[in-house]
């Protein structure tokens, strides 16, 4: 079985992220892979390990993602591809989806896994609209994956009302609820064969995508402006005995909150 | 109700003494001025929460195996605070004397372990050379065969040596400083020092002015920034250094293991985990981030001590800052040129290790306005003076 895993990096969220003037602040930020794509690898990893074959990463950037497609390599990724660009930065799901597909277009696989939505963005987009311009079946928010064959493969997906199974031929694409499996840690063998796997970089104007896909007209949404969360007020704290402390606390929450008004 | 271990104060208007920094230094000075001086009106300015910095951040490695007479002297009063100091502060920190190996990979390293164990012993610190085959017995685990790049020829082993439980240390300290009255300030940011006629006498920070009698600077790896307020310029530059720690297996490495050619050390903490560390990044940098090519030079280096490590993963790996200086020595020390200002930093990869014996002496040059012998040589005016106290020679790694 051959699968693609199309992985994003992403500002790590477990830093405190800057905000300025609308914009981002680049300085200090640390990258890493998207949290759901890491659980994509992992279900990659896990079904190659058990029906055989290989799997591909795939991100698109600057140099800099190289390091994301390294960690992924370490993790037991066998090959990765570099969709090389000046800038993917204010790229929306519709510019990446298409310049998958592009680069998708003629590669030989069984089934693309990504995961549900990236980190950063929380669109949970891009799959789809790869899916579509692929033309390919699709099914989202996957937790488990059973009867896995070259041909089809049946999905357990988590919807609305509880567990939805169903069957998919292949080639297609699916996308993976974090509750699928636990990404695992890289060893150090893994980090040490990392640096001999093969990682083809591929420019992206020679993938003959449509000029205007590239640019700004291309987008089909605009991230206008970031702002940050407002900061959550200062807790109070009640000390005391409870039972002065239990009727204050719930004058409070009566007063201030409205509770049990 | 909940017992803190130390609480949130008001902050006075003045003190006797302030120290910026709550890390091991800091927390340790401010302790020893209560115990030792009886210096109490004391406040410890910690910018963010207290081991922050390079005291949560290293490898918890404890030695005095090192290579001066001067180095080895102090090292070794700090060594021996801390085999009391679990008890001094009523704190289980868990120190494990598991003694320390420092591998050597050529006869020139041999050579120069042959020299430090000589000087080791001349001020009564107990280490000697071993063997190869004297280490395998040790440290079964280990390839001692001609097999890799660099075969081992011996090593220096200091049995006091071990590792002690980093942030309980930190903790311990604060307690005790808590219960003494001192005042521990967290998130509380210095931003400028207010001087008169060349005197320090108060702080600015986020928190309002503070006055005091005696500012001690124990900051580390931001000390340039601090002493250029007072237009003082430190022979220093800042480097990351970063560590990482697998996940927990049962107990087989039962030393410290360092190879300064390797640039690697590792020991196994209680838990299983490996803690590993090399030298310091090789570019200027105020960044705590961890780089794969870290990662990528640790796993190269560690299979070539022990190819059993294979298969262990990494769990998570970080970054420190480390204020290097010229010799490999710390700077404990009156400023000349700025009354009651003293500035404890060049701590560089030998800083946690020393934060007893730095405490006690900083706090005695505190109360006493004079600098005791056994830091006399960690003065800042050494690099003018060309009286440097070169310990490179002794430097866990080749930095």
């Amino acid at each position: 079985m051959q699968i693609i895993v199309p992985i994003k990096q992403v500002p790590d969220v477990a830093l405190n992220i800057k905000v300025k003037d609308g914009e981002i602040v680049q300085e200090g930020i640390s990258w890493v892979i998207s949290s759901w794509d890491e659980t994509a690898l992992e279900a990659a990893l896990q079904l190659t390990e058990e029906a055989g074959g290989e799997v591909t990463v795939l991100s698109i950037g600057t140099a800099k993602v190289q390091e994301a497609l390294r960690k992924a390599l370490a993790l037991g990724a066998h090959q990765a591809l570099h969709i090389q660009c000046d800038s993917s930065a204010g790229w929306d799901s519709y510019q990446v989806a298409k310049v998958l597909a592009k680069t998708l277009a003629d590669q030989d696989y069984n089934l693309i896994i990504t995961g549900k939505q990236a980190q950063d963005s929380d669109a949970g987009l891009t799959p789809t609209m790869l899916a579509e311009f692929l033309g390919l079946p699709q099914v989202t928010n996957i937790t488990a994956f059973k009867d896995v064959s070259d041909a089809s493969i049946t999905l357990h997906r988590k919807g609305d009302d509880g567990i939805e199974i169903s069957k998919m031929t292949l080639p297609g694409v699916v996308t993976v609820n974090d509750s699928l499996a636990e990404p695992r840690l890289a060893s150090m063998r893994g980090i040490m064969m990392a640096k001999k796997k093969p990682m083809e970089t591929v420019d992206i104007h020679s993938l003959g995508l449509a000029p205007e896909v590239l640019q700004s007209g291309g987008l089909m949404t605009e991230v206008v402006q970031y702002e940050k969360p407002d900061e959550r007020k200062e807790g109070r704290r009640f000390e005391g005995d409870e039972t002065e402390t239990v009727p204050e606390v719930m004058q409070n929450l009566k007063k201030n909150i409205g509770l049990f008004a | 109700m909940t017992q803190r271990m130390w609480h949130n104060k008001e902050i006075k208007d003045r003190y006797d003494v302030v120290i910026i920094g709550g890390g091991a230094h800091g927390l340790a000075t401010a302790y020893y001025l209560a115990v030792n001086h009886g210096i109490t009106n004391v406040a410890v300015l910690e910018q963010k929460f207290i081991g922050y910095g390079g005291s949560g951040r290293n490898t918890a490695i404890l030695r005095s195996n090192y290579r001066t007479e001067e180095g080895i002297k102090f090292y070794d009063q700090a060594l021996k605070l801390y085999e009391d100091l679990a008890q001094d502060l009523d704190f289980n920190l868990m120190f494990s004397q598991m003694g320390h190996f420092t591998l050597a990979h050529s006869t020139a390293s041999m050579q120069a372990q042959t020299t430090r164990a000589a000087y080791n012993q001349a001020c009564g610190v107990d280490s000697y050379v071993l063997e190869p085959k004297e280490i395998k017995e040790m440290l079964p685990e280990i390839d001692i065969t001609d097999h890799p790049r660099y075969p081992i020829h011996g090593a220096l082993y200091h049995p006091p040596g071990g590792i002690i439980r980093h942030d309980a240390v930190v903790w311990a300290y604060a307690r005790a400083c808590d219960r003494a009255g001192i005042h521990i300030h967290q998130l509380t940011k210095m931003e400028d020092i207010i001087m008169t006629d060349g005197k320090v006498t108060g702080v600015v920070t986020n928190r309002g002015k503070i006055n005091c009698g005696m500012l001690v600077s124990c900051v580390a790896g931001w000390s340039s920034g601090i002493c250029e307020q007072v237009g003082v310029k430190l022979a220093l530059v800042t480097h990351p250094l970063q560590a990482l720690v697998t996940t927990a297996y049962k107990p087989w490495l039962h030393h410290v293991v360092v190879s300064s050619t390797l640039h690697i050390y590792l020991s196994q903490t209680d838990r299983g985990e490996l803690v590993c560390g090399n030298g310091i990044d090789h570019y200027p940098h105020y960044g705590m981030r961890s780089t794969l090519s870290f990662l990528e030079g640790y796993a190269a280096h560690v299979l070539e001590l022990f190819p059993i490590l294979h298969n262990v993963s990494v769990q998570r790996a970080w970054a420190g800052l480390c204020d290097m200086t010229p010799d490999y020595s710390p700077i404990i020390s009156l400023i000349d040129e700025v009354q009651n200002f003293i500035v404890n930093c060049g701590w560089g990869t030998w800083g946690f290790k020393a934060s007893p014996a730095s405490g006690w002496n900083t706090a005695e040059m505190v109360a006493t306005g004079r600098t005791p012998a056994l830091i006399e040589p960690f003065r800042h005016d050494r690099y003018i003076k060309n009286r440097l106290v070169g310990e490179k020679a002794a430097a866990s790694v080749g930095n």
